[in-house]
């Protein structure tokens, strides 16, 4: 196997939310993590165990109260959230929250492919890019291209969301973030985004974590998989271990939570 | 004809105030009574500017420039300040009242005598009203081409998306907090810009002439939206300059059913709260059920 490069570095993170309150909380501790170039990472943990704390941390909603956050090298832990989006996207568990509601999805598209860019006052030329949006919009299916000029409110939460991973994917990212993207759709919708999402990151090579709920996927997709318990990495597995794991070793690892 | 004239004029120059207010209400999605400080403040800035030899063009553009800093002040108290948008606004509204009257020296100037955009020669030989037309006219094409092209942009686009979908700007990259005091500047420069020229029209400028506008802007965007139903979004810009025109008529025929401009206000509240429970009342009433029954019945 290559020599593994490194693509994001989370050395001895700590993150206190709420601080200087009676409310404080220590999320993450002392977690360090290295995610590397191809890594498709499917993470799980209980509730409150800091999945979606680490994620809004590597984006950048959140700043550590310790330890540094490395992309290829460089040093980001203070850098804001705006600046991050040139490398990373992320994929959120509302449709709502993914897409812009009274913007239609050929005008969502044209603005995910400026993803962390400076946007000035230049047209943005819809109808010269109408072409290729149907295009990619036509590779993503669920009938997106039919819908170019229909503003997302009116699609299903299903539509949405395939949406909004597409955007996340349009314009290639060095990480993408996906926060249990498939978890407010029904089961066949789900399944079906998920297989998708695999393809795409599996043929396009992308760094991709994914947050799940489901087991089964989390064993299912991915060639990683983290166990987070209580704001700590207790299990990273590679894909050879990962394939040995079964429902039952996994469920074990996760149930002594309660500590 | 004079007195429709006169609305068509009236709705034009006021159409201005409309569309500016469209930028913080219809786009970032919310109320903004800056507003009803910043548009006082232009015709201060204007009419003080002009009484001084100032030339009204340029005396204009410091009306728009005045605005503009106050909706900038809003923005940041917003934005930098946490300060909640409707309280940022009455904070910058009442600021603007003290600045008004420093500015003018006095509760009100008078422009009698003065050159303004409304006295130049061509206009002396048209129809009365005539003026107001042409010129609230003229800034409001220039001024609504001018918003369409900007929405266009990369930039425009950001503001969208701003009002939209906050959480999915940021995570496009899109400075929230910026575009957010951007649209705030550039709508009150134009509440500013609509102060100037509203006040050269009347002749004067008063420090009580920003009361209630909010409800005029308002009424003029929502009557739009009423009349003329699902639009895009350049189309809107138009309906919310002919609906500042009917809303000039309604008041038009309030005014001759006997009511006094005393009760402009008040009148004013009621048809714009009418026109925003609209959508409850048609729902209530079944208005819409019965407008479907006679449409079809008509069509057999």
């Amino acid at each position: 196997m290559e020599s593994k490069q490194a693509v994001l570095t989370l050395d001895k993170v700590t993150t206190v939310v709420n601080q200087h309150t009676p409310a404080e909380a220590k999320i993450l501790r002392d977690l360090t993590l290295t995610i590397n170039q191809g890594d498709f990472i499917t993470i799980v943990g209980a509730n409150g165990a800091g999945k979606s704390t680490l994620f809004n941390t590597i984006s950048g909603l959140i700043t550590p109260t310790a330890g540094r956050i490395l992309h290829q090298g460089q040093e980001i832990t203070h850098q804001s959230v705006e600046k991050r989006t040139s490398f990373i996207s992320r994929v959120f568990q509302d449709p709502k929250m993914g897409t812009a509601p009274r913007m239609t999805v050929a005008e969502n598209i044209l603005l995910a492919k400026k993803r962390g860019e400076r946007r000035g006052l230049h047209l943005r030329k819809l109808a010269a890019h109408k072409e290729q949006l149907r295009e990619i919009a036509t590779q993503m299916g669920n009938s997106l291209a039919d819908k170019l000029d229909t503003p997302t409110e009116h699609l299903s939460g299903g539509q949405r969301q395939t949406l909004s991973f597409l955007m996340a994917t349009i314009k290639r990212p060095d990480i993408l973030l996906l926060d249990e993207h498939t978890a407010a759709l029904d089961p066949k919708t789900s399944r079906k985004l998920m297989a998708q999402t695999s393809q795409i990151v599996t043929t396009q090579k992308l760094t991709c974590l994914m947050i799940t709920h489901s087991m089964e996927d989390a064993l299912k997709y991915g060639n990683r998989l983290l166990v987070l318990r209580s704001g700590q990495v207790v299990a990273d597995l590679d894909n050879e271990q990962k394939t040995k794991l079964n429902l039952d070793e996994l469920m074990a690892t996760f149930n002594d939570t309660d500590d | 004809m004079n007195l429709i004239t006169s609305s068509i004029g009236q709705g034009l120059l006021w159409a201005l105030l409309g569309l500016a207010l469209f930028l913080t209400f219809r786009i970032l999605n919310f109320a903004d009574m800056t507003v009803e400080g910043t548009f006082p403040l232009g015709a201060a800035i204007t009419v003080t500017a002009i009484t001084k030899g100032v030339s009204p063009l340029i005396a204009t553009l410091l009306g728009f420039l005045g605005g503009a800093a106050g909706g900038l002040i809003t923005g940041l108290l917003y934005t930098k300040g946490n300060i909640p948008i409707l309280l940022a606004g009455i904070l910058v509204m009442t600021g603007c009242l003290s600045v008004n009257l420093r500015i003018m020296g006095g509760s009100n100037v008078s422009l009698l005598g003065q050159k303004t955009f409304f006295s130049a020669k061509i206009f002396q030989t048209l129809p009365r009203y005539f003026d107001s037309v042409l010129i609230g006219g003229g800034t409001i094409i220039l001024i609504t081409i001018l918003i369409a092209l900007f929405l266009e942009t990369d930039l425009g686009q950001a503001f969208i998306v701003t009002g939209d979908n906050q959480m999915m700007a940021q995570s496009l990259g899109v400075n929230t907090d910026n575009m957010t005091i951007l649209g705030l500047t550039l709508s009150n420069g134009l509440v500013g810009l609509a102060g100037a020229l509203i006040a050269q029209n009347n002749g004067y400028a008063d420090a009580n002439m920003g009361i209630g506008i909010i409800v005029i802007a308002l009424a003029s965007i929502i009557i739009g939206e009423v009349v003329f139903g699902y639009l895009t979004l350049n189309q809107r810009l138009i309906a919310v300059i002919l609906g500042s025109i009917i809303y000039r008529f309604v008041l038009l025929i309030v005014l001759q059913l006997g009511f006094s401009t005393n009760d402009l206000n008040l009148i004013s509240a009621i048809i714009l709260a009418i026109c925003l429970m609209l959508p409850k009342l048609r729902h209530a009433l079944k208005l819409d059920g019965i407008l479907r029954k006679g449409v079809s019945q008509h069509g057999k």
